[in-house]
């Protein structure tokens, strides 16, 4: 029972890591992202 | 009742629920997902302050609500058909089933629901910090929800924490934390709901992907694609983990489902997994060589993944038939019999009852009790194959094999490509060349559809796998339905069809229309 309870506890660490990494992921992708996309074909209409 | 008719009813109900919890897990692996994806967007906007981030937010949130109100009604159906469809069972084992139930209705639906009111129409009537708070509690209420409700069906796999009463012929709870952390109820909740994280994060990207392709909204489809790409790629190499603690419990519980799963007939120690093949007719299938046309093995590994050692022995669906005295399995013939020794005990209980026998009563009280030597022996030896007592003939135990052994294939496939799929995209969007590769992009479009069948095949495995038992080996699909006439569940099948196809339809038509409209312009200033 020990074990179900801390995969339990696994379940929330998991996606508190899963959000950690998301968020680190696309701050850093923000960061390195050009204001416009040099290569990319199209516009970006809204932005 | 005619004998054929009675089938009818049995084969109806389970068409009708088998329909309902099809189309109910259209809407439900979407919400587990979308709700966390939709958290995690948020939380960039309370920090940063961002107003892209409250538009994209909200557009998914959009997509989030659509989803979630569709699903609502038809989960509400199923929990009714319990009582309609299934009253013996309900009578059987309602004091068990209930429970889980319960809390999921009163505790996780409710908390659910009053937050998911906040999260849609609470933008600028509360503060960031309770509006984001409200969009967490969403997500997270959501997934208790679905805690509840697989601890539920869990049990109904491996029946842990329960004694049966010969007073009330009920099955009732012993120990409430033996249903909600037995092994089986923890690994399924896991393993399912992270399949729900998979196939929002593949919705994500996918929608994503059609934004890319029409060239616009493309910061917001990078976004969303980088989050759900990092989301889904940690979900699915966690599923492949949670999927392994399943196959172990399937093998140490249910064993025919194991080797249906993978049509495997005579037991062997060091069993090979057959990674694809193509099976032969039914009746062309009596024993390991002559089941396929052409299989691919994998020497040793269905030991090593059922019981994580290479050596061990893995039964085939002719040991658990036949029964195989060297591996202690008893044949499926001897464990009929001995169900129905302890169906017949109920009967001298009834008896004893009327005529008023006290002494008879408690006699056949005391092979229930498991608190005596007789009665651990009693239980041990007959009424653990209490509902094998109800079934005909042996071959009733196994279960449609290769409906079972393809869709297990299609959901693992589907598993392995999704990981791939989720490691480009984020290969590719960080080296800024991924809309350059438009065929790309079209592939994760189409992943869509490819979730949902890979997440039904995952169910399909589950539960068509565990035929014929509703709870396994105590109560077989035939004794568990309600004694109604099959016309009716007939006609209300083809009346929910209509209704739920309608509803899928209205679905995916506001969806793609949303979809269309996209998110928020930004204001001007």
């Amino acid at each position: 029972m020990t074990k179900q309870i801390l995969m339990l506890i696994g379940w929330a660490v998991l996606i508190y890591v899963t959000y950690r990494l998301s968020v680190w992921a696309v701050r850093r992708y923000e960061r390195s992202e050009p204001a416009e996309d040099p290569g990319a074909p199209g516009s970006e209409p809204g932005a | 009742m005619e004998v054929n008719d009675f089938m009818s009813v049995v084969d109806w109900s389970r068409a009708q629920f088998a329909m309902t919890a099809i189309y109910h897990w259209l809407f439900v692996p979407l919400t587990l997902g979308l709700g966390f994806i939709i958290a995690f967007m948020e939380t960039i906007y309370y920090k940063t302050g961002d107003e892209f981030w409250k538009r994209t937010t909200k557009f998914w949130m959009r997509l989030f609500g659509i989803n979630f109100a569709i699903g609502v009604a038809t989960g509400i159906i199923l929990e009714f058909e319990f009582g309609t469809n299934w009253s013996n069972y309900s009578h059987f084992v309602g004091d068990i089933f209930g429970a889980p139930l319960a809390i999921e209705g009163i505790m996780a639906f409710f908390m659910e629901s009053t937050f998911i009111a906040i999260m849609f129409f609470g933008w600028n009537k509360v503060s960031k910090g309770f509006h984001l708070a409200a969009t967490w509690l969403t997500a997270i209420g959501a997934n208790l929800s679905a805690l509840w409700i697989l601890v539920a069906n869990a049990w109904m796999q491996y029946p842990a924490g329960t004694a049966f009463s010969v007073e009330t012929a009920r099955n009732e709870m012993t120990s409430f934390w033996d249903v909600l952390l037995s092994p089986v109820a923890i690994d399924k909740f896991l393993h399912t709901t992270t399949s729900g994280y998979v196939l929002a994060s593949v919705f994500v990207v996918g929608v994503s992907a059609w934004f890319l392709l029409r060239r616009r909204d493309r910061r917001m489809a990078r976004c969303s694609m980088v989050i759900a790409s990092v989301f889904g790629l940690v979900s699915a190499v966690f599923l492949a983990f949670t999927g392994d603690s399943s196959g172990v419990d399937i093998a140490r519980t249910q064993p025919m489902k194991l080797a249906a799963m993978e049509a495997h007939y005579d037991g062997e120690h060091g069993a090979p997994l057959v990674a694809f093949g193509i099976l032969r007719p039914e009746a062309g299938r009596t024993n390991n060589d002559d089941a396929f046309y052409w299989k691919i093995q994998i020497p040793k590994l269905l030991s090593v993944m059922s019981f994580h050692d290479a050596d061990a022995f893995v039964p085939g669906i002719n040991d658990l038939l036949d029964g195989n005295p060297e591996q202690g399995i008893l044949s499926t013939r001897e464990k009929i019999d001995r169900g129905r020794v302890a169906i017949g005990e109920l009967a001298v209980y009834r008896d004893a009852k009327q005529r008023g026998d006290t002494a008879a009563m408690q006699a056949v009280i005391g092979k229930f009790d498991a608190s005596t030597a007789e009665g651990r022996t009693f239980l041990d030896e007959y009424y653990r194959y209490f509902g094998y007592g109800y079934l005909s003939s042996p071959g009733q135990t196994v279960p449609d094999v290769p409906l079972v052994f393809y869709s297990f294939r299609v959901m693992v496939g589907a598993g392995i490509y999704f990981i791939a799929l989720f490691a480009v995209l984020l290969v590719l969007l960080y080296r800024r060349t991924i809309e350059h590769r438009r065929w790309l992009l079209w592939v994760t479009l189409w992943s869509i559809p490819l979730a949902y069948i890979a997440s039904q095949a995952g169910w399909i495995v589950a539960e068509v796998g565990r035929q014929p038992w509703v709870v396994q080996n105590l109560l077989p699909t035939v004794a568990a339905v309600s004694r109604i006439d099959a016309g009716s569940v007939m006609v209300t099948f083809f009346i929910f069809v209509a209704l739920f196809t309608t509803l899928l339809i209205a679905e995916v038509m506001i969806m793609t229309r949303q979809i269309r409209i996209g998110p928020d312009k930004p204001e001007k200033k």
